[in-house]
């Protein structure tokens, strides 16, 4: 009986977790177990994948970034 | 898009100096191997002075920072003046970036703090952009794309942000200090949109990894 508790509790926390965003660290067995969070876990990652689905950055924005930002890091003089 | 928020003239681009740029022309995008030391050693060597390593580190980075840049505004002018930004912030600080690996992370969070300032400076809602090319997707992909687009549009404008701020890596704490919110309210807001989201899908029977 308490195995189950235990299960359900942990359960509980990884949706919790899942939902909120937070970090699921060390939750993997459960994850790969569990019938509602795995899938739960499977269809938040494609949601985020899509959302982060960008544009390629312009030709040339490596070079511009780098011109611009050199000097401040690399000048040692100017460093306090 | 492009259009909707007061941009900040105040800011300045900074063009106090170059590094050799043939030297940058044929580094591909995108993450890949660092070598020389990894970061560390390349951290030590752009505080040295050495221009090379400091366009390693940003060659290293700038795919991954222009990406979260890109999904957390939806505007490229605006992406690409976090990404310098970001940069510039980070050059500006980086004898205190954390040792050991902790590079990536640190940059992230500060192109994160940096996006979502910037969206905080617009006035109105910032609308979450739900169009994404569709090229070179399978028929199963481009359905299930279509579901979560519905799902999506079916939710509120707080709701889709509060699922893209997630999406992108934001932590609570991050949004509630950028808001000025409790990060537990944060917490309850992602947790409420994205069982909303994730009953929608399941309702229109897609959104499956």
């Amino acid at each position: 009986m308490s195995e189950l508790r235990e299960l359900l509790e942990r359960h509980d926390r990884v949706m919790r977790l899942l939902l909120e965003g937070e970090p699921v660290l060390g939750q993997e067995p459960h994850l790969a177990g569990c019938p509602v969070c795995g899938p739960t876990a499977a269809k938040l990652a494609e949601v985020a994948r899509w959302l982060l689905e960008a544009p390629r950055p312009r030709p040339g924005l490596l070079r511009d970034v780098v011109e611009r930002t050199a000097a401040r890091c690399c000048s040692a003089e100017e460093r306090p | 898009m492009g259009e909707r928020g007061p941009q900040k003239p105040g800011r300045q681009m900074g063009c106090m100096g170059a590094p050799d740029p043939s030297a940058l022309s044929a580094a591909p995008l995108g993450p890949r191997m660092v070598h020389d030391g990894g970061h560390d050693g390349l951290v030590a060597r752009a505080l040295g002075a050495d221009e090379a390593a400091w366009a390693e580190i940003v060659a290293h980075h700038l795919e991954e920072v222009w990406s979260s840049s890109w999904a957390l505004l939806g505007d490229a002018p605006a992406a690409e003046r976090i990404v310098e930004d970001t940069f510039r912030t980070v050059g500006e600080r980086l004898s205190e970036v954390p040792p050991d690996g902790r590079l990536r992370p640190w940059i992230l969070a500060t192109c994160r703090r940096l996006a979502l300032e910037e969206r905080g400076s617009w006035a109105g809602d910032v609308p979450v952009d739900l169009t994404r090319p569709a090229c070179g997707l399978d028929e199963g992909r481009w359905v299930r794309r279509a579901d979560l687009e519905r799902a999506l549009a079916a939710l509120g404008e707080d709701e889709r942000e509060a699922i893209l701020l997630a999406a992108a890596g934001c932590t609570a704490e991050e949004v509630a200090g950028a808001r000025g919110v409790p990060a537990a309210t944060v917490r309850a807001g992602r947790a409420s949109a994205r069982a909303k989201l994730l009953l929608l899908l399941d309702s229109s029977g897609g959104g499956g990894g």
